[in-house]
């Protein structure tokens, strides 16, 4: 087996609050992520999934515990969406391109490119991101992503508030990240098929910080109605019925 | 159809005026003719009848060169200084009781200690020291009025810069440094263009501020030229109609002014009115 692309080692972070004092958001959490798989993050809302996306972003820093992140750049999508509100959605797309020191010519040929690739109208190239649907948005910061090159992809909810054929849509277009180009995938949701459906490997997490870690080998296209799948379901929701709150 | 009675309501008030101004003129020899003041208009380069100052239209010139290197003045020294302020609370803290004084205090006030300082320098004294009064123009934008200017419009700027950095929402700059974005990128990308509407609001008020302060500064003695000035030798002279002249100069120039950079400001913050959430 690979070293993994991120390693979590009994981590823990506590936020010190006004109101409710110490908030234990992840308490000795440890994690693996391989490269090239899509790892799966289900669990009850507040039990620090969150918190563990900005861990893994280097965006915060953990109160205990070890990260060690190996992929060269990791992006972060978060539930709002990840837009500058005063750059067009290709403007928006540049932005990465002309950091990484692009020259200015090649820009705009190369944002349209990966504008396509997550599947949105050329039209839209013009708009700005208050003026988008929230799945639209959310496959313009999944642009973005792409465009910074990033080996490592933290997806938080990224199809919430998305109708059911165009959410089909985006998980066949995060598999095909995954499986094509060989990007490694850490993905929260709420919806358990859908991470069933998605999951090389499946993380249950809890309220105080433990996590369950599965390997699903299913081969994909997954049935959601195969007898296999079924039975993961059940264990899953097991699981999740087990937990203290 | 549906604007006429509001236009007719907005015309009421004016009307009434210039009908007030009409019977007034005519039974005062102070108040001028209508016709006097529109002839002064008509023909702004005209030398002024009597009148200790220049044509009105190098007035308008005068003070609005004052007022663009005061406020040049002020951008320069205040949006650098309200960014250090909306970054570090350090720099607030130090500045803030300094700022709130400034503000407090009609920047008028500091007139009499500004020519104290400054005496008659100008940008043409530094050029060519005694032989100043060979540049004109340059001679007449003291520095003794100019920083007033700049006083008066640096509160604003200051205060709306500052609150402008600090209301930049961190997840901006956390996407600019998930691109790859180091600090300068992050201020580049994410603080500089989320801040721009608040700064451009700075600005505006600034500007109204500089245009009124302007002409009181004017008025005080010892200049020779602008609409201040103008307004205060037609005084002198009992020659109202340059007075009233250069008050509609002083509003039309003040609401363009105000107009152009409401304009501005609308632009910077399209996205922000629009944002969902
Ligand atoms: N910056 C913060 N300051 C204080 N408390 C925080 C902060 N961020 C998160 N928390 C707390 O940590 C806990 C976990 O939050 P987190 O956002 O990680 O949950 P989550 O699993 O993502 O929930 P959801 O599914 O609703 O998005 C919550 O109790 C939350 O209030
Ligand atoms: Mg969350």
């Amino acid at each position: 087996m690979t070293t993994p692309l991120l390693q979590f080692d009994a981590v823990s972070r506590v936020f010190q609050t006004p109101v409710r004092g110490e908030v234990r958001a992840l308490n000795n959490v440890s994690l693996q992520c391989h490269e090239g798989e899509i790892t799966c993050i289900v669990g009850p809302s507040g039990c620090g999934k969150t918190t563990l996306l900005r861990l893994a972003a280097g965006l915060d820093q953990p109160s205990a515990g070890t990260i060690q992140i190996g992929a060269t750049r990791t992006m972060l999508l978060t539930q709002e969406g990840a837009l500058l509100p005063w750059r067009r959605v290709i403007e928006n797309i540049e932005l990465p391109l002309a950091l990484r020191k692009l020259p200015r010519a090649q820009r705009r040929k190369r944002a349209m490119e990966i504008l396509e690739a997550v599947h949105l109208p050329a039209d839209v190239a013009m708009s700005f991101p208050h003026e988008l649907s929230g799945g639209m948005r959310q496959r313009a910061s999944l642009a973005t992503a792409l465009a910074a090159e990033a080996t490592m992809l933290l997806l938080d909810e990224p199809f919430q508030g998305v109708d059911e054929s165009t959410r089909t849509k985006l998980v066949g277009q995060t598999l095909e990240l995954c499986k094509q180009q060989g990007r490694t995938i850490l993905l929260v949701t709420h919806d358990i098929e859908e991470a069933l459906s998605l999951a090389d490997v499946l993380v249950v997490m809890r309220h105080g910080g433990t996590t369950t870690r599965t390997r699903i080998d299913l081969p994909h296209p997954r049935n959601r109605l195969g007898r296999e799948f079924e039975q993961a379901l059940l264990t899953v929701r097991a699981e999740l019925a087990n937990a203290p709150s | 159809m549906k604007h006429l009675p509001r236009i007719l309501i907005a015309s009421i008030l004016p009307a009434a005026i210039v009908a007030v101004w009409v019977v007034a003129a005519d039974r005062s020899p102070i108040i001028p003719a209508m016709g006097e003041v529109w002839a002064v208009l008509c023909d702004p380069f005209a030398a002024p009848k009597f009148l200790d100052t220049t044509s009105l239209g190098h007035g308008v010139a005068i003070s609005l060169l004052r007022v663009a290197l005061g406020l040049g003045l002020a951008v320069v020294v205040g949006i650098p200084l309200g960014v250090a302020m909306g970054i570090s609370r350090s720099v607030r803290d130090a500045l803030s009781p300094m700022v709130s004084v400034m503000v407090a205090v009609s920047p008028i006030a500091w007139l009499p200690i500004s020519i104290l300082i400054f005496g008659l320098t100008s940008p043409a004294t530094l050029l060519a020291g005694h032989d100043a009064w060979e540049y004109d123009t340059l001679d007449r934008l003291r520095f003794a009025v100019v920083t007033i200017i700049a006083l008066g419009s640096l509160g604003p700027i200051l205060l709306n810069t500052s609150a402008g950095v600090r209301h930049v929402r961190e997840s901006w700059c956390e996407q600019v440094r998930l691109l790859g974005g180091g600090r300068w990128e992050v201020f580049r990308h994410a603080v500089l263009p989320g801040a721009m509407g608040s700064i451009v609001t700075g600005l505006r008020l600034a500007t109204a501020i500089a245009w009124r302060v302007i002409v009181a500064a004017e008025i005080f003695p010892g200049t020779q030229s602008g609409l201040g000035c103008m307004i205060s030798s037609a005084h002198e002279v009992g020659k109202y109609e340059y007075a009233f002249a250069a008050i509609l100069a002083i509003a039309a120039i003040g609401l363009g002014l105000d107009a152009l950079l409401r304009l501005w400001e609308t632009r910077t913050n399209h996205w922000r009115r629009k944002e969902r959430g």
